[in-house]
């Protein structure tokens, strides 16, 4: 083999190097702080959740300048709705307020996804936040980003609060296949010891450190503002679907959602046995039904359309009501509203976000706490009389909320 | 793995070459470079690399046949079998489905009821390159144009070499025998220094140029019916720099990697739009393939040698089985055919057709080439005439987005095509200047790899 003396102004030189600095960049540019380079702090927040919960546990950000998915996802920066937004997480890595840990009581656990965490919204905006501010008990907002909190980690999560009983509500996503019970029952419980916990640390360090890269995130960025239906035509564009409102607003909604594409399963059983099972643990369980985003406007449209839109809530509702379990179905009020506000010029949803604001997420809220009364009653006479394979709890004398004075509407 | 992938870029061929320039002789070097062949294919898919391995081995003792026997009969046989065994795995795998659709077909247009039901086939990427490097290097022995080689990794590196394995250039054995008999000999900086060079430009071709081409005309293609004139030409011409511009790209790319290891591949593209006629074309165009129609196919059939009508009939027959060849589909036979028809009306008015001007020749043969890469593109006839229908009348309709960006492109794609040189042309010796060019360059294609999901190479498909 013969010398390989090389100069660095050589193709043979100079390219490798160049290749060697982006490698660096790239590596070392993944430990720098998400919220320098993510469009809201869901995203940042996210970054090595090392807890139990979907956010990296104990930390709060303030995000002066975010925008909505939708507009983000197609890729249309003249449809975005600028606002700031702070979220927070407790020492679990769920989005809740470090009061409510030290206060303790906890007799609500909320599971659901982006739409119960708070997506888009600031931390006393969301659905836990505002039933907690309604005063009459104590909600827990284990909800993640997409993944599901199944039996073992909601008991364990109990436990830890030293909570022994109370309701769980369940929300899901009309867009969402309802959940199995295999992936509801049969989850691994968040943290069986310190091996677990490192694993799981090095799996979710693994994972992040893999697909975050901020080098990609920027160049992307520059390809997307040529992208931009003038230059370049926008690929992203067919996932979004703008549509004028009634007073000529455009909105963003997804365009599965507008095609009216169904999910793949609309069987309530899996719930149901979550059911069973909580209620052999000493909760009542509800569940709080959100529809999509376009199933709300729809009517709303400037020109909605002549075929009629088959929700699944409605069949997933009545199965569970026939089951005996409470639910909660905000579209009719949902619908209401945003009329209602928009004859204000005003939103329940945000414009360029599958994601409702503050005005929707305290409409649900509201909603949530008529129906959470009697669910919430029974659980606590449950609890007195000590349910099979729990301790029995503490006496606790019902609190008076400030719906108590309504005449309970139950939906069994 | 694509060459334009950072996976590519940042881990596969660092390793690669480091390791193989630690390891001293030709045999640890043979086995590295088999093994990185074989890990590169399977990135794609690991089931398909036991076919690959198969077809390896059947023409290995194939080759040990031909050294071992003299006698005609047997060396008939080492001839027959495993060509005929490699061309069973090609039409499985690639053609099977498309003559039970065709059977399917014939059925329907006649009434009748009986229908075959299409087999679940995945087409292992790849296969018409790898089989054709294994029939090449069999016909070869069996001529006496080559020694068959008695060290298996050897014929396992040619075989697998990743730079050449899924989109060629489909290099012979004889033309990269000797440097893989000296492949301990190479001269690494000076491969270096080319390898780079041939690799940005063919990234720059790929990842520049024709993705960007390709991001404009592959919305405007997909409402084909409803494009306007104006439109159609802007995607008639823009796909014809694309493929260009994909495929010699993907071809730089490979000869500059074979470089790095110190292997010369062939010329795969001698800047086929300046060409003067349509032969001209094919000595130009995809030249490795053209070479292997023309010694394994055109010359065996009689080629010109039984008089005018023989050889229209034998041009039409390598053109009709160079267009299935690239593709399982009644469009890549129409435009085989079309070639071949064009090839023959090449020999039988090419004295008329020398009387035109040079300029008038070039821009002609262009334009003959681009009509056939309508049909080359199109997903079916209905495409390919209502492309047509569009180029050749007055018809309003879609104007495609992006479009002045799209004749900025082809505006540059133009020049580079028709008046550039080709990347063999180039002395690749840069003084700084061009080398921080090609450095910005550089910069600008792995910025662009980041930046979006990385395009395969069009010719991957076939």
């Amino acid at each position: 083999m013969k010398s390989c003396t090389i100069r660095p102004l050589e193709l043979g030189f100079l390219l490798p190097a160049l290749l060697g600095c982006f490698f660096f960049l790239d590596v070392s540019s993944r430990l720098l702080p998400a919220a320098w380079f993510t469009f809201r702090p869901q995203e940042a927040l996210g970054r090595f959740p090392l807890a139990e919960g979907p956010y990296s546990p104990g930390r709060s950000l303030f995000m002066p300048v975010t925008y909505g998915d939708l507009a983000n996802l197609g890729n249309l920066p003249a449809y975005r709705e600028y606002h700031s937004q702070i979220a927070s997480s407790d020492a679990f890595g769920y989005r809740n307020s470090p009061e409510l840990l030290r206060a303790g009581n906890i007799e609500v656990f909320l599971l659901g996804d982006s739409f119960s965490l708070g997506t888009s919204l600031n931390d006393q905006e969301t659905i836990s936040a505002y039933l907690n501010r309604m005063g009459f008990t104590r909600v827990y907002n284990m909800a993640g980003q997409d993944e599901i909190r199944p039996l073992p980690q909601v008991l364990e999560m109990a436990r830890r609060l030293r909570s022994t009983g109370g309701v769980v509500i369940y929300q899901h996503l009309e867009r969402k296949s309802t959940p199995t019970a295999e992936s509801l029952l049969n989850g691994p419980a968040a943290h069986a010891g310190p091996f677990s916990r490192m694993r799981r640390m090095l799996r979710f360090a693994a994972r992040d450190l893999r697909y975050y890269s901020p080098v990609k995130i920027v160049c992307q960025r520059m390809q997307r503002a040529l992208q931009n239906d003038r230059i370049f035509p926008n690929p992203y564009r067919e996932q979004v679907v703008v549509l004028p409102l009634r007073n000529g607003r455009p909105m963003l909604f997804p365009a599965a959602d507008a095609r009216g594409e169904a999910p793949r399963s609309c069987d309530p059983s899996g719930l149901v046995r979550f059911a069973e099972a909580l209620r052999r643990h000493g909760f009542s369980f509800v569940v709080l039904l959100v529809p999509n985003k376009y199933t709300v406007y729809r009517p709303l449209l400037a020109q909605p359309p002549a075929a009629a839109l088959v929700s699944p809530l409605s069949e997933i509702q009545e199965s569970l009501q026939r089951a005996g379990i409470t639910v909660v179905n905000p579209l009719p009020a949902l619908q209401q509203a945003a009329r209602e506000a928009l004859s204000r010029g005003r939103l329940v949803y945000w414009q360029d976000d599958t994601h409702w604001n503050a005005e929707g997420s305290r409409l649900a809220a509201r909603l949530l706490a008529e129906k959470l009364e009697t669910p919430l009653a029974r659980a606590r006479v449950e609890n007195t009389k000590g349910p099979a394979g729990t301790p029995p709890g503490p006496v606790r004398a019902p609190q008076v909320s400030r719906f108590s004075r309504r005449s309970p509407q139950t939906s069994q | 793995m694509l060459f334009n992938s950072l996976i590519f870029l940042y881990f596969f061929l660092p390793i690669t070459y480091l390791v193989f320039w630690r390891l001293r002789t030709r045999q640890q070097r043979y086995v590295w470079l088999t093994v990185t062949g074989y890990v590169f294919y399977s990135f794609w898919n690991y089931k398909f690399c036991s076919l690959m391995a198969i077809s390896t081995l059947v023409s290995y003792f194939a080759g040990l046949g031909f050294l071992r026997w003299t006698a005609p009969r047997q060396r008939k046989l080492c001839l027959v079998l495993p060509i005929a065994f490699d061309l069973l795995l090609l039409g499985f795998f690639k053609y099977a489905n498309f003559l039970l659709e065709t059977f399917n077909q014939a059925v329907r247009l006649f009434q009748g009821a009986a229908q075959f039901p299409l087999l679940d086939i995945v087409l292992p990427i790849g296969i018409s390159f790898y089989t054709f490097h294994t029939i090449t290097y069999i016909v070869d022995a069996y001529r006496g144009v080559i020694t068959p080689t008695r060290n298996f990794f050897e014929f396992s590196c040619y075989v697998s070499l990743f730079s050449q394995l899924v989109a060629g250039p489909i290099v012979r054995f004889r033309e990269i025998e000797k440097d893989l008999e000296n492949i301990d000999q190479a001269d690494r900086r000076r491969g270096l220094n080319i390898g780079w060079s041939f690799l940005v430009i063919g990234m720059s071709k790929k990842v520049l140029l024709a993705d960007s081409i390709a991001a404009i005309i592959n919305p405007g293609l997909a409402q084909y019916d409803s494009l306007s004139t104006w439109s159609a030409w802007l995607c008639a011409l823009g796909y014809a720099y694309q493929l260009y511009f994909d495929f010699s790209g993907y071809s730089d790319m490979a000869v500059g990697l074979g470089h790095l290891f110190g292997l010369r591949l062939p010329q795969n593209f001698h800047s086929p739009y300046q060409a003067l006629d349509i032969a001209d074309f094919w000595r130009r165009w995809h030249m490795s393939l053209s070479r292997v129609l023309r010694d394994y196919l055109y010359i065996p059939l009689g080629g010109n040698r039984g008089g005018n009508h023989a050889m229209y009939r034998n041009l039409m027959l390598t053109m009709l089985l160079g267009g299935l060849w690239h593709g399982a589909a009644w469009t890549f036979v129409f435009w085989g055919g079309y070639h071949g028809a064009l090839l023959a009306a090449t020999k039988m008015f090419g004295g008329y057709w020398a009387r035109i001007p040079a300029a008038g020749r070039r821009a002609g043969t262009f334009l003959l080439v681009v009509i056939g890469w309508v049909f080359f593109r199109a997903e079916s006839f209905a495409m390919a005439a209502s492309l047509l229908g569009a180029m050749f009348s007055s018809k309003p309709g879609v104007t495609l987005t992006g479009a002045s960006a799209l004749v900025c492109l082809l505006a540059l794609a133009a020049v580079l095509a028709h008046a550039g040189p080709n990347s063999f042309e180039l002395k690749h010796d840069w003084k700084p200047a061009p080398a921080l060019g090609f450095a910005t360059l550089f910069v600008l294609c792995v910025a662009a790899i980041y930046g979006e999901h990385q395009s395969p190479f069009l010719y991957f498909q076939f």
